[in-house]
């Protein structure tokens, strides 16, 4: 009898906690016209061409605080062709831009890695401003089932 | 009174003239978003580093700007081609007057 009364809960526990896992996490997040209006931001009025752009993020995150990316734009990084920035944009995080970062010729490579967070399952976009007066495009969809949330 | 913390720098100390250089940079902080909350429901006001900037004899090479989305303990890899020996400058600055700096020497032959 005693048993019975435990598993009941138990299974009541593990019925509630998907609810109680999502909850905290709803409001204000931002939606996907923040993203969009993010990156119109950025680019003005300038030329997007998709792709380009080898981004790596893993499809499945189990824990959001903590998302290891790699970003590498094919240029050949000389003066009259190259980088000039990266910019990271999320749709779905309280706050659409994530990470910026601003490149030279004098880094000879397109390439870097950081360690971001992520809100929830969602799209995560990559913006490389070349110097010939354009912007590469690409993004990844990513599930989290630890979300970085309000909580820590 | 500005805040500082603890970063570190991994890169090679020597290179060929020419060669690319990886260079990864670390600062430890908790990158608090402004999002969350206290158990008596106040918010936690944002605090956070909000640009990364290294130079090459005293060229800037890579700056990024951080944001409530970067994780906490903001790591970052980056390149630069090795032309000349010489001083590399890395600087984060943040809220609430934070400022780390780090510096890091490389010959090149």
């Amino acid at each position: 009898m005693i048993h019975q009364t435990i598993q009941y809960k138990r299974r009541a526990l593990l019925q509630a906690l998907p609810g109680l896992l999502i909850l905290p996490c709803t409001p204000t997040f931002a939606s996907k016209n923040d993203a969009a209006d993010a990156m119109q931001k950025i680019i003005g009025g300038t030329l997007v061409k998709d792709g380009g752009i080898y981004f790596e993020l893993s499809p499945l995150i189990e824990n959001g605080n903590s998302v290891p990316i790699k970003i590498e734009v094919d240029s050949p990084m000389t003066s009259q062709n190259h980088v000039k920035a990266i910019h990271v944009i999320s749709e779905d995080n309280p706050l659409p831009n994530i990470f910026s970062a601003y490149l030279s010729p004098q880094s000879g490579k397109a390439k870097i890695a950081t360690r971001i967070r992520l809100a929830n399952t969602q799209r995560v976009w990559v913006l490389a401003e070349m110097s010939q007066g354009y912007y590469a495009r690409t993004f990844a969809d990513t599930n989290v089932t630890l979300a970085a949330c309000f909580e820590g | 009174m500005s805040k500082t913390s603890r970063t570190l720098i991994t890169m090679p100390k020597t290179a060929r003239k020419g060669a690319l250089i990886e260079i990864s940079v670390i600062a430890q902080h908790d990158m608090e978003t402004g999002f969350r909350r206290t158990e008596t429901g106040e918010l936690i006001p944002r605090d956070i580093i909000r640009t990364f900037t290294c130079t090459y004899n005293n060229i800037e090479v890579f700056r990024a700007d951080l944001h409530p989305g970067q994780a906490a303990n903001p790591q970052m890899t980056f390149t630069v081609v090795a032309s000349e020996s010489g001083e590399f400058q890395f600087k984060w600055v943040g809220d609430n007057n934070y400022i780390s700096t780090n510096q890091s020497f490389l010959i090149v032959n």
